[in-house]
């Protein structure tokens, strides 16, 4: 009889310094089946997290026209990882003047995702 | 030959180390015009900059030479030209050092050869009065010759003062002329001019002057050959030294020599006239004339060498290496003089040791000889003495006031190491000889020549320099032509570093005395509190209840717990304009998720905690428990130097403060230090090879890219995993630069999991471990480093595993260390292994009134942790300041002297008296524990009194168990509690609760570790297991 080969992806664990490489098989969905190599509840949510939808906070700073010091941003909420780098893209291609205020948005709805694009501190 | 268009002057002086450079200044004595030629970038680029730094009594040369009729002479001369000339010069004597019978031969043949010489001063010693006068020197010392007239100068400083001086005299002096041709002119076809040699430089400039002087350096010998058939011949000879920090200068007073003997002429150990202690160098023949790398082999053989004279020489404390070039003769001998076949050429060449000390009296001997040929009186006008501004880190209160009402410039501390102003470096810049360089700047202030090697400064020399001269850091050379210091900047920079200071200055009210609200400390910060309006009537003086140093997180903390807790007047001090500490560069996000129950950027962190401090305090809950008001004053842009704990015992202490508005004497009844951490610097890893640009503490490149917008550069290596070379790899990676690697030297990495992942493996960056760096490469900018695998157990570089690795920055992310140079002005004392102050539970240090907290007592992972300490202090220090204030005893708290708490750990539990006046109970780290904060109980500790301990374990242990356990008066010992953590690893910090009630009665209290190890290195030896101390790399966030 054939066998369908399940996939596991692997990460390592950041729940805690222990660093638990962690396994996760997934159904035919794509769905988690199995995640094994971890020792806590936290890792399990963990890896069944970065397994199905991996999402990051992306924090940058831009250049602000009349003004030495850049403005620091961060996206509001996470973002799905794939999209870091087309997130960073675009936190590059918006144009600031001085002044901006910590909280301004910087670019709405980054790259479609819901997300805002927000100012963390205050320039000049 | 063609001179047309060749300027004609007096003197072409080739040269500008302190050989031309004291040429040049002799020649000014005379009516001649003089021009100063230089190929390098500055003054003293070459020996001159990587010298001993000794003036020679005089013993050593042989009878009847040059070198030994000049080095006699130029000793003499040395005390009134440094007066003179206004240079650092110190005599304190140099001791030849015998370990054995032939070198005891062989200082007593010196002894008997400084007589020959005609050198006063110079007599032998036994075993016993060597020791006496340098208790530091190896006990196997036999006799030593002393020679009361051996001194030690700054060389830079005095080439410096020398062409300063030619300079306001009216010489001209040309940088980055490198001369090409010397011919000789035939005097018949241009009787008139009396020009006697065409000179000209590579770049194509060309002078025709009556006279040269040749102090070419190790260039001499070709430059002389182009013009007389008396052949000389250079043969290179490196130099390699070591510099350890101030903290080693007093090691020794005198320079320590050791005698010749048929192993070598041995090296030195001497203390420097800035406070360090310098060992070398070593003799190696080279072939390049240029290349001033220093080799691993060449180090490692000047230390072991000085372990001779000091046993403790070791890597420890250096904080820098460096090599030399000595010029010298193949016959052993300096040329001084014309040749006899070229008129007018006047040599100072071979100029090797003691060349230095040479230097003033061959100077007015060729400074005289060429007025005689040139028949050129001696200027009326000529004024030996130089002005000199007397350096802020050398004023005394009342100085430090002038100079601020002169120049408010003055009130901004740049270098805090070496405590340079704004104003000194401003000076510096439009000075009569130009700075090239970000070294030159350093050499002329010192600034960036401290133990941080600019990590906190050269961020902010870069905005100034392109705010006064218009070279932004992309263009501004780090030391050699194409050095820059950073890949990229924005082409506006020097223009918005105008406006930066512009807005400053307008803003300079706000950095007066005032209170935060309204002043913009951070712009996000609520502004609903009413601007404060100078002190509220009914204080009768300037005493304040609590004065905290320092505005980052912990600071902030403890000036706001403090206000909360009663105090009557808060103030903080911060030196920089805008409160938030090292939080305001960390863009990242990860803080706070402790203390606000969410994930903030720094930024945002610190604007919280600056709002903080504007609101008042909480309605006073105890009725007339609450002397104050609640505010917390803020005094911005002001730096503390100093506190004066002279009056502790009274009940006060004086913080010594300068700003924009003056010098402050600030006195407080209580102090919280929240100095913070600066990082280790490249400085402290003695890495062989060159001095390039691209080389950057991790914070300072995050500054750069962060504060200033600059790129550091495009490929980068990073060295060291701690959180922020981690944080660092992302940024760059984020900014479009390679990201070649994370390399670390121990078996683990020493920063968090989830920055090993979100910033190097989100990004594909590579982590090395067991790898690091052993060389640099590069001439201006880092070409490349050398990297070797080390051994797990004893951290070498395993030989033949070295790689070249191309990359044009290194990022050193390889720990922190608490930063406490006012602590130690207090008097405070300190602990080796945390590197901050030791403690109590209410954080009170060994002086009465004095706390410490955050990364200034020890080194925290996050950021959460130093506000929570600081809030300890903070509380501590205000109930401390209460008790002052109403009369009680202001030593209850941190009984004993300093002298006393040293003891604490071998004090008897015989001293039981009352509580009052008992004896603190040492906290003592035991079997797997590096360290605990606090290192002291008080024993009135009451008993539902909450205390942490924070702890870090030596090495990486699974499923510990923590045990606490304290020992009665009695001898009986008791556990006091048990913990237990998943996984214990020396880069996460370990807290454990206690109370009062927990300790009460102990006379000691032990904390101890057991666990499953966690690497392979099982039999890690002592000796690995102590050069791991210190490197707990660490940065201000992430919390997990």
């Amino acid at each position: 009889m054939m066998q369908l080969a399940t996939e596991i992806t692997t990460f390592t664990c950041i729940c805690c310094p222990l660093g638990c490489q962690l396994e996760v098989a997934l159904d035919e969905q794509g769905g988690v089946a199995e995640v094994s190599g971890n020792t806590c509840k936290r890792g399990a949510d963990y890896a069944a997290r970065e397994a199905t939808a991996p999402e990051r906070m992306v924090t940058a700073v831009l250049p602000v026209e009349g003004c030495l010091e850049p403005v620091s941003v961060k996206t509001s909420a996470p973002v799905p990882k794939d999209l870091m780098a087309d997130v960073l893209s675009a936190c590059s291609a918006a144009r600031l003047a001085a002044p901006v205020a910590a909280g301004d948005v910087v670019v709405a709805d980054v790259c479609g995702t819901g997300v805002a694009v927000v100012a963390t501190k205050s320039v000049p | 030959m063609d001179t047309m268009n060749a300027p004609l002057c007096d003197v072409v002086v080739i040269g500008a180390g302190v050989a031309g450079a004291a040429c040049a200044r002799e020649l000014s004595r005379y009516r001649l015009d003089v021009v100063l030629l230089e190929a390098g970038n500055d003054v003293a680029c070459g020996a001159t900059r990587a010298n001993s730094g000794i003036v020679h009594a005089g013993y050593d040369p042989a009878p009847g030479t040059l070198k030994a009729r000049y080095n006699v002479e130029g000793s003499r001369l040395y005390a009134r030209w440094a007066d003179e000339l206004g240079f650092a010069y110190r005599r304190n004597g140099s001791l030849v050092l015998a370990f054995s019978d032939e070198e005891l031969t062989s200082v007593r043949a010196l002894v008997a050869r400084a007589a020959r010489n005609g050198v006063e001063g110079v007599r032998e010693l036994d075993a016993g009065e060597v020791r006496a006068l340098e208790p530091q020197v190896d006990a196997a010392v036999k006799g030593a010759l002393l020679a009361e007239t051996g001194a030690i100068c700054d060389p830079y400083e005095a080439a410096f003062a020398c062409v300063e001086q030619a300079v306001a005299h009216g010489a001209r002096l040309r940088f980055n002329e490198r001369v090409s041709s010397v011919a000789r002119l035939s005097q018949d076809g241009d009787a008139g001019s009396a020009a006697r040699y065409l000179v000209a430089t590579a770049s194509g400039a060309r002078w025709a002057a009556r006279a040269v002087v040749n102090a070419a350096g190790v260039h001499a010998d070709e430059i002389n050959n182009l013009v007389s058939e008396r052949r000389l011949r250079i043969v290179p000879r490196r130099g390699e030294y070591c510099l350890y920090d101030t903290d080693f200068g007093r090691t020794f007073s005198h320079t320590m020599f050791q005698a010749p003997s048929r192993a070598g002429k041995g090296v030195l150990v001497t203390p420097t006239v800035h406070g360090n202690l310098l060992v070398g160098p070593n003799a190696v023949e080279q072939g390049s004339k240029d290349d001033v790398s220093t080799s691993a082999e060449g180090l490692a053989f000047v230390l072991e060498a000085a372990r001779r004279t000091w046993p403790g020489a070791g890597t420890r404390g250096v904080i820098a290496n460096f090599a030399g070039l000595r010029a010298s003769g193949a016959d052993g001998d300096f040329a001084i003089g014309q040749p006899d076949d070229a008129p007018g050429f006047f040599n100072v060449a071979c100029f090797d040791s003691p060349g230095l000390t040479s230097a003033p009296a061959v100077a007015a001997d060729v400074a005289r000889d060429v007025a005689e040929l040139l028949d050129a009186p001696a200027r009326a006008d000529f004024d030996p003495r130089r002005r000199r501004a007397v350096p802020f880190s050398e004023l005394d209160e009342d100085g430090r006031a002038r100079a601020v009402a002169a120049d408010p410039r003055a009130g901004r501390v740049v270098c805090r190491c070496c405590d340079v102003t704004e104003a000194e470096i401003v000076e510096a810049l439009h000075g009569p000889v130009p700075v090239l360089s970000l070294d030159a700047l350093k050499w002329r202030t010192r600034a960036t020549m401290g133990r941080c090697h600019g990590g906190f400064c050269s961020p902010e020399i870069a905005k100034i320099v392109a705010r006064e001269t218009g070279v932004a850091p992309d263009r501004l050379d780090k030391r050699l032509p194409g050095s820059p210091l950073v890949a990229t900047a924005r082409g506006d920079y020097a223009e918005l570093a105008r406006l930066e200071d512009a807005r400053a200055g307008q803003g300079a009210d706000s950095r007066r005395f005032s209170a935060c609200a309204g002043t913009g400390a951070l712009e996000s910060a609520p502004t609903g509190a009413s601007p404060f309006d100078g002190p509220p009537a009914g204080f009768p003086d300037d005493l304040y209840d609590v004065v905290v140093v320092g505005g980052g997180a912990a600071g902030m903390a403890a000036a706001r717990a403090a206000a909360d807790g009663g105090a009557s007047r808060v103030l903080l001090v911060d030196r920089e304009a805008k409160l938030g500490g090292i939080l305001k560069q960390c863009v990242h996000n990860g803080f706070g998720l402790h203390r606000f129950g969410e994930e903030l950027t720094g930024p945002e962190y610190a604007a919280r905690e600056a709002a903080s401090l504007e609101r008042r305090a909480p309605e006073i809950d105890d009725a007339g428990e609450s002397a104050g008001d609640g505010r917390v004053e803020v005094l911005r842009g002001a730096s503390v130097l100093s506190v004066d704990a002279a009056r502790a015992g009274e009940g006060e202490l004086a913080v010594h403060a300068v700003s924009e508005a003056g010098a402050h004497v600030l006195r407080a009844r209580a102090v919280v230090l929240a100095t913070g951490s600066r990082e280790r610097g490249a400085g402290a890893l003695n890495m062989a090879g060159s001095r390039p640009s691209g080389v950057f503490s991790a914070g300072s490149a995050q500054n750069f890219m962060n504060l200033q917008g600059c790129l550091p550069g495009r490929r980068a290596v990073i060295l060291g995993s701690g959180d922020i070379g981690l944080i660092m790899a992302r940024r760059l990676a984020s900014q479009g630069a390679e990201v070649e690697g994370v390399y670390e030297l121990m078996p683990h990495p020493s920063g968090l999991r989830r920055n090993i992942v979100q910033c190097l493996d989100d990004f594909g960056i590579p982590l090395y471990l067991s790898r690091t760096v052993t060389r640099l490469e590069g001439e201006g900018r880092l070409g490349a480093v050398h990297v070797s695998d080390v051994d797990p157990v004893t951290l070498a570089p395993v030989p033949g595993t070295e790689r070249r690795v191309p990359c044009d920055t290194l990022l050193l992310s390889v720990g922190l260390i608490p930063e406490n140079e006012v602590a130690k002005t207090a008097g405070a004392e300190l602990d080796a292994t945390t590197g901050g102050a030791r403690v109590d539970n209410r954080l009170a240090t060994s002086v009465p009134g004095l706390f410490a907290c955050g990364n200034a007592l020890h080194v925290h992972d996050l950021v959460d942790h130093a506000s929570a300490e600081g809030e300890v202090a903070g509380r501590a220090a205000a109930a401390y300041a209460r008790r002052v204030a109403a009369g009680g005893s202001c030593v209850r708290e941190a009984p004993g002297s300093p002298a006393r708490v040293v003891d604490d750990a071998l004090e008897t539990p015989e001293s039981t008296g009352a509580p009052a006046s008992a004896a603190p109970v040492p906290v003592l780290p035991d079997d797997g524990v590096r360290y605990v904060v606090p290192q002291r109980i008080d024993p009135a500790t009451g008993a539902d009194e909450r205390l942490t301990l924070s702890l870090r374990v030596s090495r990486a242990l699974r499923e510990p168990r923590f045990f606490v356990e304290g020992v009665s008066a009695d001898g009986s010992m008791r556990t006091v509690k048990k913990a237990k953590t998943m996984v214990a690893v020396p880069a996460e910090m370990v807290q454990i609760k206690l109370t009062g009630a927990d300790v009460a009665g102990l006379s000691s209290l032990h904390v101890r570790v057991e666990g499953r190890f966690e690497d392979a290195s099982e039999a890690m030896p002592l000796g690995a297991s102590s050069r791991v101390e210190g490197r707990s790399d660490v940065a201000g966030g992430g919390a997990e």
